[in-house]
């Protein structure tokens, strides 16, 4: 019973390449013509019928995996046992782990180059804002980020890369979405590598791989930058978590500070994730004790954003500490506040992820397989949740839905599949 | 199983190497025309530039002018900056990018000091002609400037005051010709005499001369076209017209459709028999079709070409409907006239 499965699954997924292969040779206007090539298209179009329900189906079974996590958290998953210490890891594997890093990265940096390498103009419709702004920073210099922006940290960064590369302003916004997806790659590796090793490679290759990923390169690259701070700032929380090195704790206070002034919805996020995981520790009170002495330092300085802001109101200045409202709709104008987008209840921004359905599909295992058992568990069940609700809200749901962790999911569900398999 | 997990990855490669094809594409960029213009801008005056204001008004030309230009881009109507009114038909925008291109052009000029002082002359507006499509009446605001861009001229306060209230009353009574009135003097193309000259390309339009919809001229046109689909029937007047000198061509329109999929008034001006050279120009707007009145003023600039008609020797002045669908449509014409 096992081989035929297997030898179905075989036979499917190589129809399946062949197929969307022959899709994909056909849009870049090289059409792949012989006697029985019509076979795989065909049944990628009868597979692909499923597209339409495929955002109903997922968000059921999303949010049905998470509720079936949380209700039998006391059984212990299989990936908690999967666990495997340091020692034990030898040079081969070790080596082995890079390799298949290395690969994730190179398919990443292709995937993300090969539209720029299509088009002459600049891609998606935020590149263009961007542009402007880091033009514009160019003759205005580096305060104009903090003054009328609220991710100005983000900003110097991407200012001060133009001007290291020495690139045109047009240029460089074609490589840098490339540096951008590679880092993304890399820092879901070496998140999960802190807590499922085994897992490491699958994630990082299917964050490689995933709609997320390609859909972000396009234009959201304050996403892309955040997404990144976002998991190297928790695999140093899990490591700051075991050893409690005051180094440790100094990283984690710039960490905060920079994922604030970088993107403050990321910031919110973390805090929130954290803050629940560690309250429903064992030993809750003094775990959050120390989650806040790391978190403070950022609260604070958003506190000084808040009374520059609240000192001198826009027009004088536009930047954080004054833009909570825009995530709700609101912004301020010459003739006072106006509301210019209403929230509603919105799945389009789920849908956009099931383009690529097997990510998704292996998500929903990798949450069947690992249960919030322990701290990373309670960490990642709290991020999918809040996240997935954020996502059905048409305000909030493209950003959202762009960080539901679906890549990390998905590789431990792909890991847990060969494991048991 | 190792290799499955290796074909689910090729697989999940190439559903975004598909994904990346189709959507990781360019904004909607506007026309080469357009492009040109907003780069002859920057050529002359330079990237980001605090003393000029460029306008726009559809949200891909904002985006397109923000990267090509910089500096203060005001996306919305003319009028409504030269007076510095807040357009509350943007911030109220129906379409969601239409109003936050609106609030964040306006956010950006407020920073900057700028809408207090735009009477002050200390700012060059220019519109880039093949983006922002003025229409006749904010045309009278306009002067060329060069490389098919326009300049706001000097005007007085009084004039500009009076130029927005025909603007604005022009678009709430959707009859910017009866506005233009004041500004233009029109000739009618033919005098109720010879409208029973009138005739149609086909048996499916029937035309007829009929009492005017208005006060304006003493009779009109009535068209009945049951068009097929694919295919324009016109209604057509030959003469002989020399529009060389002419700008604009005008009507009132009250119309009614029966259709579904696209179709739009065109309007040709035909210079050789047979459609072997000619002008025209589609009116897209389905809101033509309401069965109200409409004053429509149509810049002779902005019509397409076909093998090099001549402007001084018009012999055919015709008005069709294209369907794609097929469909049946009622209208009347009344007041056909040209300005220069």
């Amino acid at each position: 019973m096992k081989w035929f499965l297997l030898t179905l699954a075989a036979v499917v997924l190589s129809l399946e390449i062949v197929g969307v292969a022959e899709g994909v040779s056909s849009s870049l206007g090289y059409p792949v013509s012989g006697s029985y090539v019509s076979i795989p298209s065909q049944f990628v179009a009868v597979t692909s019928l499923a597209l339409p329900i495929l955002p109903y189906l997922s968000l059921s079974m999303f949010a049905g995996a998470l509720l079936f996590g949380v209700i039998s958290s006391t059984k212990a998953g299989p990936v908690d046992e999967a666990r495997t210490p340091d020692v034990y890891q030898g040079f081969s594997r070790k080596s082995r782990d890079y390799l298949v890093l290395t690969a994730a990265v190179a398919i990443a940096a292709f995937l993300v180059w090969l539209p720029r390498s299509l088009q002459s103009l600049p891609i998606g419709g935020d590149t263009l804002f961007y542009i402007s702004a880091i033009d514009t920073m160019n003759r205005e210099g580096p305060l104009w980020a903090l003054l009328y922006t609220d991710r100005p940290f983000f900003y110097l960064i991407i200012y001060g890369l133009q001007n290291l590369s020495g690139l045109s302003t047009v240029d460089f916004f074609r490589i840098l979405p490339i540096i951008l997806a590679a880092s993304t790659t890399a820092s879901v590796w070496f998140f999960v590598n802190l807590f499922y090793k085994e897992a490491a490679g699958y994630a990082s290759l299917l964050m490689a791989t995933s709609t997320s990923l390609m859909r972000t390169s396009i234009d959201l690259y304050a996403s892309f930058f955040a997404a990144i701070l976002l998991f190297l700032t928790l695999g140093i929380y899990l490591r700051y978590r075991q050893e409690m090195r005051a180094r440790q704790r100094s990283l984690l206070w710039v960490m905060f500070v920079v994922i604030l002034m970088s993107y403050w919805f990321v910031w919110a996020l973390i805090l929130v994730v954290l803050g629940l995981a560690e309250a429903l520790s064992k030993e809750g009170a003094i775990r959050i004790k120390a989650f806040l002495a790391v978190a403070l330092p950022s609260a604070g300085v958003l506190g000084l954003f808040v009374a520059v802001a609240l000192m001198r109101p826009p027009p004088l200045y536009w930047g954080l500490g004054f833009s909570f409202a825009l995530y709700l709709g609101k912004a301020i104008t010459p003739v006072g506040p106006v509301t210019y987008t209403s929230a509603s209840l919105d799945l389009s921004d789920l849908g956009l992820l099931q383009y690529n359905p097997v990510v998704p599909i292996f998500a929903v295992i990798g949450l069947f397989f690992y249960r919030p058992r322990n701290f990373e568990g309670r960490m990642i069940y709290i991020w999918s949740s809040i996240m997935l609700a954020f996502s059905l809200i048409s305000t909030t749901g493209l950003h959202a839905a762009l960080l539901i962790p679906l890549p990390v999911l998905a590789g431990m569900g792909l890991r847990k599949m060969v494991e048991a398999l | 199983m190792l290799a499955i997990a290796i074909m689910v990855i090729i697989v999940s490669a190439e559903f975004s190497a598909q994904f990346q094809v189709d959507f990781a594409v360019p904004w909607s960029p506007p026309s080469q025309a357009g492009l040109s213009e907003l780069a002859w801008i920057r050529d002359h005056f330079g990237f980001d530039n605090p003393s000029v204001i460029i306008v726009v008004r559809d949200p891909s030309s904002y985006l397109w002018a923000l990267a090509y230009n910089g500096g203060l881009i005001y996306f919305g109507n003319l009028l409504y900056l030269l007076s510095n009114r807040t357009d509350y038909s943007m911030l109220n925008n129906s379409d969601p990018q239409v109003r936050s291109d609106y609030i964040g052009s306006i956010q950006r000029l407020w920073t900057y000091g700028v809408l207090k002082k735009i009477d002050s002359g200390n700012y060059l507006i220019l519109l880039p002609s093949a983006l922002y499509n003025p229409d006749v009446l904010e045309v009278q605001a306009l002067a060329a400037y060069g490389g098919g861009v326009l300049s706001v001229r000097q005007m007085t306060n009084v004039s500009l005051q009076k130029l927005f209230a025909a603007w604005t009353l022009a678009r709430s009574t959707n009859d910017i010709l009866g506005a233009a009135r004041s500004y233009l003097a029109f000739n009618p193309i033919a005098y109720c005499i010879t409208y029973s000259n009138w005739a149609s390309t086909s048996s499916r339009t029937t035309v007829g001369v009929a009492q005017n919809f208005t006060n304006v001229f003493p009779c009109s046109l009535h068209v009945t076209a049951m068009a097929v689909k694919d295919l324009a029937d016109y209604a057509f007047l030959n003469g002989t017209w020399n529009l060389k000198n002419e700008s604009y061509i005008g009507f009132y329109f009250k119309g009614t459709a029966d259709s579904t999929g696209t179709f739009f008034l065109t309007v040709l001006l035909g210079g050789a028999p047979n459609y072997t050279s000619y002008y025209y120009y589609d009116v897209i707007d389905k809101s033509l079709w309401d069965g109200k009145i409409h004053g429509l003023v149509l810049q002779l600039s902005f019509f397409q070409s076909r093998d090099s008609p001549d402007l001084s020797s018009i012999s055919s002045v015709q008005f069709g409907v294209y369907s794609v669908e097929g469909g049946v449509f009622d209208y009347s014409l009344e007041y056909v006239v040209v300005a220069s």
